[in-house]
């Protein structure tokens, strides 16, 4: 049994994966969607009640709630994945290398790897944005650096475990060269494993990325992001308190989607891993 | 007198629906010995764990066992609980697992005669010296302050025997109970059973070393595959089996014995 | 011996003994590195300190001016040169003075420092009074509804961003409620709302582990002996809890260091005057100074938690830890 058919009959695992997919496509598709422009204050209307044409109300500026909401898809959400996405190819090139190619490269990959992921990774993105200053661009950076030993620790794992597989061990035999195993069957097979991770991931770089825009660190006003909006709301909490609900609950639904989809993947690749009833939820 | 009495017992995989043990149903008389024989998994243990209502809750068992009046499978966790040791007590096979790796021998087989016999926590400790006196072993009091992994098999193996005899339970089931040991404290242990044999325990007695259950049991069952293949008295099981396995079974044990044979007489012949 | 003990037992103290040395003297480097690494950040760090120290302090920075704070800053000297006279300052407890008003750095880091080794250790006590014992009534009663609420519950604390949670429950219990003040610590009772947000994906970590280990250890041999052996439920939970901990006890540890440096986002929605308020002020402001003594200090208790913890643990067991 694939994955796929065994991740179809997971109810809740289809579910977080049409909502991940469906937020993305919101996302891309944000300028057809929104039905204001999520930048265009008109003080006149602040506070405007839900209603037809501002479904989910006005800020304190008057911007439409909504739109600031889908358009921070393309930052909050956005951005993540990008930051994963640097992570996994910094960690599987580095990865690869070092558990592929022994020596003195891949022994001095591993004890840079180790030194970094002595530091907690909470102090090292604070380090990285307090050298770099604030913006988004910095901690995106700071994500990615406080991640990348990590995932290249775990796929030089992964490569050393699969290069004892019996099919690697028979290609290396029948005299395959180096580089056709690694493209051929090892990144293949790896590659599976560090997607499940990177979901799981994606989910905590999200809350890593709006609680530092939330600081006023990553992204700045007034591009929307959800951390930015709650920052905003968090100053008028005492007059209109609902705006703290929109943007809390969008990243509350998007990180538990990631989370439970990585889980139920990862129940889905290694049946092993989950023996315990009601390990996930 | 029938001690227990087993109608087709069933256990079955509540989760995938695989049958483990199928219709199985044998009975032990009081002061007799029970052999069960069989490859691994082949369903012995479970059948044992099934009886005393210790497996885990997504193994399914249905059919009836009786002890005395109780019906076992059906009864409730806390009766159960008391006939447990009380009455029927397991010795289990890998003895190295079978103790809290954290905690003293004295703690552990202080707080099982605490809980059974109803003693002072001095009274068990005295208790305890006693019957780790009684099963030879050296240095009872060095042994209660020994964690688990600092003893050997033979010696946990023997801690659980001692443990099973002391609780003057009305029969011992022993699950492999020689099975990871070495070969001396194979026959040490071995010969603890003989003993219990002697005094008048009611035994099962469960291996997969014809030899040993020749060596102890009255009756013989025989198991493959979760069902029973032959079940009858010893001497005849081994001398004269019905089915095609378990004659498979005696005769590859006796050619292993006559290669041996000839290899000790061949050995004791070149050296005269 | 025959059947007596195992005779490597005297190997395994030895091994102890070995194993504790080594892991204290692998602290050594560690700290050197650390003590670089925060070097270089700053040393790294686009724009010119002097420029940036200048700035703050309303001086026109003028190339003359820029050369002269670049003196009294020490900027002019070789790399290595400044590295060791920084950290033969730095062990004296010298960070340097801030360039926004130009006090201690050490004095403001240590007045500081109280406020949210205060916020932590209460979020600690939280986390494991709360975690404890829902983390094992869950593994008792498996399956039954209590251990479902409580996994959902579980699931959504790990999603929801904590400063939402902060905010939500500032909401609920200062401005609606007024029970506890929304920010500050002069209250006695100001540090319950701080130390729960930053407790609470805490709680639901080592709800989740607490319960998933107690209920791997309850398919272990030994409880199924101690069932065999016809021992109450109560006395077999307690061996199973017994064996259960040492992982969380590592886990707790570790995550001292961490609830430490976390503080930084609760300390900012509460206005706690804590060192993680410190570190992020000192970003908006580029003040250096703070910011490496902040990422020091931080990595030094880091690794320092880390070897306790692990001493700790390795002598908790008795597998690793007695002797022969």
């Amino acid at each position: 049994m694939n994955v796929w058919q065994k991740l179809k009959k997971d109810k809740m695992a289809l579910l977080s994966l049409g909502i991940i997919v469906s937020i993305v496509f919101i996302g891309i598709f944000a300028p057809f969607l929104a039905p204001h422009d999520p930048l265009a204050a008109n003080i006149k209307i602040k506070f405007a009640k839900v209603s037809l044409s501002y479904p989910f109300g006005t800020d304190q500026l008057g911007r439409c709630i909504l739109s600031r909401l889908i358009y921070g898809i393309q930052t909050t959400v956005f951005l993540s994945i990008v930051t994963m996405l640097l992570t996994i190819t910094i960690g599987v090139l580095l990865g690869l290398m070092a558990g592929y190619l022994r020596g003195i490269v891949g022994e001095g990959i591993l004890r840079l790897c180790d030194v970094l992921l002595s530091f907690p990774s909470e102090i090292m993105i604070l380090a990285i944005v307090g050298m770099l200053g604030p913006g988004i661009g910095n901690v995106v950076m700071a994500n990615v650096a406080s991640k990348w030993a990590w995932y290249t620790r775990m796929i030089r794992s992964l490569v050393l475990e699969y290069s004892d597989e019996n099919y690697i061990r028979f290609a290396k035999v029948a005299g395959y060269s180096k580089r056709y195993i690694l493209c051929k069957h090892l990144f293949p097979t790896i590659l599976g494993k560090v997607l499940v991770l990177a979901t799981l991931d994606t989910g905590w770089v999200i809350l890593n990325i709006s609680a530092l825009s939330f600081l006023g660190l990553g992204v700045q006003a007034p591009t929307p992001e959800w951390g930015m909006m709650l920052n905003e709301a968090k100053n008028i909490m005492t007059i209109r308190p609902s705006l703290m609900l929109a943007p809390g609950l969008a990243i509350l639904i998007v990180v538990a989607a990631c989370n439970f989809l990585g889980d139920s993947l990862r129940d889905a690749l290694d049946p092993k891993h989950n023996q315990i009833k009601g390990m996930k939820l | 007198m029938n001690l227990i009495e087993a109608y087709n017992l069933s256990i079955s995989n509540s989760l995938t629906g695989e049958l483990i043990v199928e219709n199985l149903s044998f009975h032990i008389k009081r002061h007799t010995c029970l052999g069960i024989v069989g490859e691994s998994g082949s369903g012995k243990s479970m059948s044992m764990k099934a009886i005393l209502g210790l497996l885990p809750s997504s193994l399914k068992t249905t059919g009836c066992v009786r002890f005395g009046d109780i019906e076992m499978i059906a009864a409730k966790q806390e009766t159960l609980r008391k006939i447990r040791s009380k009455h029927i007590c397991l010795i289990l096979q890998d003895a190295m697992t079978a103790f809290d790796p954290l905690s003293t021998m004295g703690e552990q087989i202080i707080e099982t005669f605490c809980e059974n016999m109803n003693y002072t926590s001095c009274e068990a400790k005295k208790v305890t010296l006693e019957v780790l006196n009684k099963m030879m072993i050296h240095d009872p009091l060095l042994i209660m302050q020994s964690y688990p992994h600092q003893l050997s098999g033979g010696m946990l193996q023997r801690c659980m025997i001692g443990l099973a005899m002391a609780l003057k339970p009305e029969i011992i089931i022993a699950d492999e109970p020689t099975t990871g040991l070495d070969s001396i404290n194979q026959r040490n242990v071995l010969a603890e059973f003989k003993r219990l044999r002697e005094e008048g325990m009611t035994l099962i007695f469960i291996s997969h070393d014809l030899g040993v259950v020749r060596y102890l049991a009255d009756d013989v069952l025989v198991m493959r595959h979760g069902q029973c293949i032959e079940y009858g008295e010893a001497a005849k099981v081994f001398t004269n089996p019905d089915q095609p396995y378990s004659k498979y079974l005696v005769d590859t044990r006796k050619s292993l014995t006559k290669v041996f044979g000839e290899l000790i007489n061949k050995g004791a012949a070149t050296s005269c | 011996m025959g059947f007596g003990r195992n005779c490597d037992d005297m190997q395994r103290g030895a091994f102890m003994r070995n194993y504790m040395i080594k892991r204290i003297l692998w602290i050594l480097p560690m700290l050197v590195g650390i003590s670089f690494f925060a070097f270089v950040l700053i040393t790294l760090s686009p724009g010119d300190p002097a420029e940036v120290a200048l700035r703050v302090n309303e001086i026109v920075p003028t190339p003359e001016a820029i050369a002269l704070m670049r003196e009294q800053l020490g900027l002019d000297k070789p790399f290595f040169t400044r590295y060791v006279e920084w950290l033969l300052a730095v062990v004296q407890g010298d960070f340097g003075n801030s360039y926004v008003n130009n006090k201690s750095v050490f004095q403001e880091f240590i007045m500081a420092l109280p406020a949210t080794l205060y916020l932590s250790a209460v979020a600690l006590i939280f986390i494991i009074f709360i975690s404890v014992p829902i983390g094992v009534l869950c593994a008792v009663y498996e399956g039954s509804m209590g251990d479902i609420f409580v996994r959902v519950f579980i699931f959504l604390a790990t999603a929801m961003p904590g400063f939402w949670v902060g905010l939500l429950l500032i909401w609920l219990f200062s401005v609606q409620l007024g029970l506890f003040p929304t920010s500050g610590m002069q209250a006695a009772n100001s540090v319950v709302l701080p130390a729960f947000t930053l407790a609470l994906t805490y709680i639901a970590t080592y709800i989740r582990l607490i319960r998933n280990n107690m209920i791997e250890n309850k398919q272990e041999n030994y409880v199924t002996y101690a069932k065999a052996r016809g021992l109450k439920e109560s006395i077999i939970y307690r061996h199973i809890f017994k064996n259960s901990l040492n992982e969380v006890l590592t886990a707790l540890g570790m995550s001292i260091p961490k609830l430490i440096a976390g503080s930084v986002i609760v300390e900012n929605i509460f206005a706690w005057p804590g060192v993680g308020r410190l570190c992020v002020s000192a970003i908006f402001n580029r003040d250096f100074p703070i910011i490496q003594a902040y990422v020091l200090m931080m990595a030094v208790l880091f690794v320092i938690c880390n070897l306790i913890v692990d001493i700790l643990s390795a002598s908790l067991d008795p597998r690793i830890s007695q002797d022969g």
